[in-house]
């Protein structure tokens, strides 16, 4: 134990590993707190779902809109309903109310435009066809026998699934509208530039711990010694180790910050497929009811293990190569290629959905995880899949380099 | 000499080059390669492309009242084609259209006829819905420049709206598009960052390698002494301008292959959308953002033999090289290359921004040759 420890202090102790995880907080937080203009308007859904439940009917819209339009009545008895007062409402009438009332006014725009949204889910719900979408993409990227079958019948089960929803009314739930984008505010920025800073301080203090005797020149002394070459697995169990306290605070520090920011309170329990979250051209149909802590509990877990596979990989790496700056390049490398070799095999469809499974595309897509309208992600258990696969794949590696290493020269 | 060969060899070592080599096939891909492959990027950017190549020649830059006439004329003349092709065919005369004007305004509530222009826009053969698209955005254009000049002038201030104000003066109808700017801009931005990854690669280790196979110290006891510092440094900086020229070479004969040679006489001021600070043509805009390039790709070479001396170790380098790297992408590609006379941003920018670089690329190397020059060897 006290080797592994020793070990892990060569990383933590290391200033550039921590200039850097305190250079990425600072970033996270910038850029965490120069997009919050928007957080006073987000307060008013923590207030809907106080008052009225977090899911929501036609009864209880009906009764929204009627307590909105007393409300109209009390702030100016010439309007009936909210809906006439805010079309007659303009810039300068606004300009010329007292301060309290402006406050009102936003406060009355903002709870009939979360109404409005509410009343046309049904609608907008009855028009999605996952039909289209499955003919779309079998022609789109050519499937043909063994594939075309996978996809339609993931495609299937998909539909069942949205007829669920529907059925169901899961999609009736209070969550920022759409047009916030916080899902993607949070798990597409946010998350996605963690696991990118993530990767870049995994890799560097694996490679850090790996080749530290060959970059010391003590490789003989050490490799020599009556631990020998075990100490490997020291080092091994330390890259684990110092990925971890890394990415503690580099997570802990930046959500928080976020969730200081904006105000979640009442939003735990969202489902993730909520109607209102509905950002761009689909909404997001997760392939089984997540509640919305569930859903950030569970990236953060595929993120932490698949980064904890990078450093895995990069051990291998850096034992075979023992050179950092190379095995920096080449790492970092991988990551980048797994992402842009997918395009030239558009000619082999089998091989292509395989190659779905890969780490890059959980480390920047966050925000579609469980998924079921995310290209050729969609499939169920896409995530599980991937990690099983690059699991045994690091494994594999890790053996062989552990075999690879025992044998070659140290020199 | 000898030595300077040596260290080239040593600077091009072949881990190095298949690296850089695999790299650039990557990147390439990644950055590179949509710009080249989809220029002009679908419809109906095409056609207008098309249709300004054809113009330039003919017309210019400039277009006066009677040449304006006559592309309204030739406006004219494609529409009266796709009047004949609507008059004839059987389905349009069906749901009522014969005029090009009554199906370009259908409306899209109307299923039937909805679908008809859907059918002939995006499902046929027929190329008048993109082409006419094409003509009318460049007789807008015509007529909205002023407009849109004046209200720049009304919206700015100081030396900018100077600037909008002589644009008006000098009175050039513009009618040709920003798709070749464009294109331009997203192909010198992403040259810049394939060209800077790639001296970075290359020349941060250029000291640091010495270090850590400790020769050091017989290098600065031998005859030539710690003058070899300058030899290693020639070396790198031979290396840098090798590499960017032949990295530029490969990429701009890629770029060649777009064909924009054509809006190479134009002036700025006659590409819509993109304003500047000075008056050039595109290809003397073309040759500026080489230089800028070039200068910015250089100066990176010798940062990085600076850092090169100064990191402890590998990762040290590393991490100062991620923090350089994130510099030279977000800031100085932006608004030392791309934007470089751009309207937007104070025209001392950029100028400030080179000397600033480059006294700093100085200091640091000053430092650098200071702290090699005293040195303890032990």
């Amino acid at each position: 134990m006290s080797i592994t420890w020793l070990e892990i202090k060569k990383a933590l102790y290391s200033p550039t590993i921590l200039i850097l995880l305190v250079l990425f907080i600072i970033f996270n937080i910038f850029t965490v707190i120069s997009n919050s203009y928007i957080k006073d308007e987000l307060k008013i859904v923590n207030i809907i779902i106080e008052k009225y439940g977090a899911t929501f009917n036609d009864e209880i819209l009906r009764k929204m809109q009627e307590d909105l339009n007393t409300d109209v009545k009390k702030l100016n008895p010439q309007f009936q309903d909210a809906n006439s007062f805010i079309n007659t409402m303009n810039y300068e009438k606004y300009h010329n109310t007292t301060l309290t009332e402006q406050k009102e006014i936003d406060r009355i725009n903002l709870m009939q435009m979360y109404i409005n949204l509410g009343m046309s889910l049904d609608e907008r719900y009855a028009k999605l066809n996952i039909e289209q979408l499955k003919e779309e993409t079998i022609t789109g990227f050519g499937f043909t026998n063994w594939t075309a079958g996978f996809v339609t019948s993931e495609y299937d089960k998909l539909n069942d699934r949205l007829t669920e929803i529907k059925e169901m009314n899961e999609y009736k739930n209070w969550f920022f509208a759409g047009n916030y984008r916080m899902h993607n505010e949070l798990f597409r920025h946010l998350i996605k530039n963690i696991a990118m800073e993530g990767v870049i301080l995994v890799v560097l203090l694996t490679t850090l711990i790996t080749n530290y005797e060959f970059e010391h020149r003590t490789q003989l002394v050490t490799y020599a010694t009556k631990k020998g070459r075990l100490i490997m697995l020291n080092k091994l169990m330390a890259s684990l180790l110092a990925s971890l306290i890394i990415l503690l605070p580099l997570f802990g520090i930046s959500l928080l910050t976020f969730f200081m920011v904006y105000d979640y309170s009442g939003l735990w329990t969202a489902l993730i497929t909520s109607g209102l979250n509905w950002e761009y051209k689909w909404p997001y149909i997760t392939w089984w009811p997540i509640e919305y802590w569930m859903y950030l509990l569970l990236t953060i877990t595929i993120l932490v293990i698949t980064l904890l596979m990078i450093s895995l990989l990069t051990f291998c790496i850096s034992s075979i190569i023992k050179n950092s700056y190379l095995t920096w390049i080449v790492g970092i490398l991988l990551l980048v290629s797994m992402f842009v070799v997918p395009m030239f095999f558009k000619g082999i469809p089998t091989l292509m959905l395989f190659m779905h499974l890969n780490l890059t595309l959980l480390l920047l897509n966050p925000h579609l995880y469980f998924s079921g309208v995310s290209n050729l992600m969609m499939f169920k258990y896409h995530e599980a899949w991937t990690l099983a696969l690059w699991g045994l794949i690091s494994v594999l590696c890790v053996t062989y380099a552990f075999s690879r290493f025992n044998r070659k020269d140290i020199v | 000499m000898q030595l300077f060969w040596m260290e080239m060899r040593k600077i091009f070592s072949w881990k190095i080059v298949a690296l850089i080599l695999f790299i650039n096939i990557l990147l390439y891909w990644l950055l590179f390669d949509f710009h080249i492959e989809y220029f002009p990027n679908g419809r109906p950017t095409g056609d207008t492309f098309a249709i300004e190549q054809q113009l330039i020649p003919k017309y210019g830059a400039e277009i006066d009242e009677k040449e304006y006439k006559e592309l309204v004329a030739m406006f004219e003349q494609e529409k009266k084609k796709a009047d004949a092709f609507l008059d004839h065919d059987p389905k349009a005369t069906a749901l009522g259209i014969t005029t090009y004007e009554a199906f370009r305004h259908i409306d899209s509530e109307d299923e039937q006829l909805s679908e008809y222009r859907n059918d002939i826009t995006f499902h046929s053969a027929e190329d008048f819905p993109w082409v006419l698209q094409a003509w009318e955005s460049l007789i807008e254009r015509y007529q909205y420049h002023e407009k849109s000049l004046q209200g720049e002038i009304e919206r700015t201030s100081g030396a900018q709206q100077q600037r909008f104000e002589q644009l008006l003066n000098d009175r050039k109808h513009t009618i040709y598009s920003s798709i070749v700017l464009d294109n331009f801009r997203s192909i010198t931005e992403n040259l810049a960052i394939i060209i800077l990854f790639s001296i970075a690669i290359l020349l941060s280790p250029i000291f640091l390698r010495d270090r850590v196979t400790s020769i050091i110290p017989l290098q600065y006891t031998s005859k030539k002494g710690r003058r070899i510092f300058w030899t290693k440094w020639l070396a790198g900086l031979v290396s840098a301008v090798f590499i960017t020229i032949v990295l530029m070479s490969i990429y701009l004969a890629m770029y060649a292959t777009n064909n924009t040679s054509s809006h190479f006489d134009l002036p700025l001021s006659s590409f819509s959308w993109y304003y500047y600070w000075y008056d050039m043509t595109f290809f003397q805009f073309l040759i500026l953002t080489i230089a800028a390039v070039f200068i910015i790709a250089v100066l990176l070479g010798i940062v990085s033999m600076a850092i090169s001396v100064f990191a402890h170790n590998t990762i040290a380098l590393i991490g100062i090289q991620i923090v350089v790297m994130f510099g030279m992408i977000a800031g100085v590609t932006k608004y030392m290359i791309t934007d470089i006379i751009w309207i937007w941003h104070p025209h001392w920018l950029a100028p400030a921004g080179y000397i600033l670089l480059i006294s700093l690329t100085v200091i640091l190397t000053c430092f650098a040759w200071r702290r090699e020059s005293r040195k303890d060897i032990l």
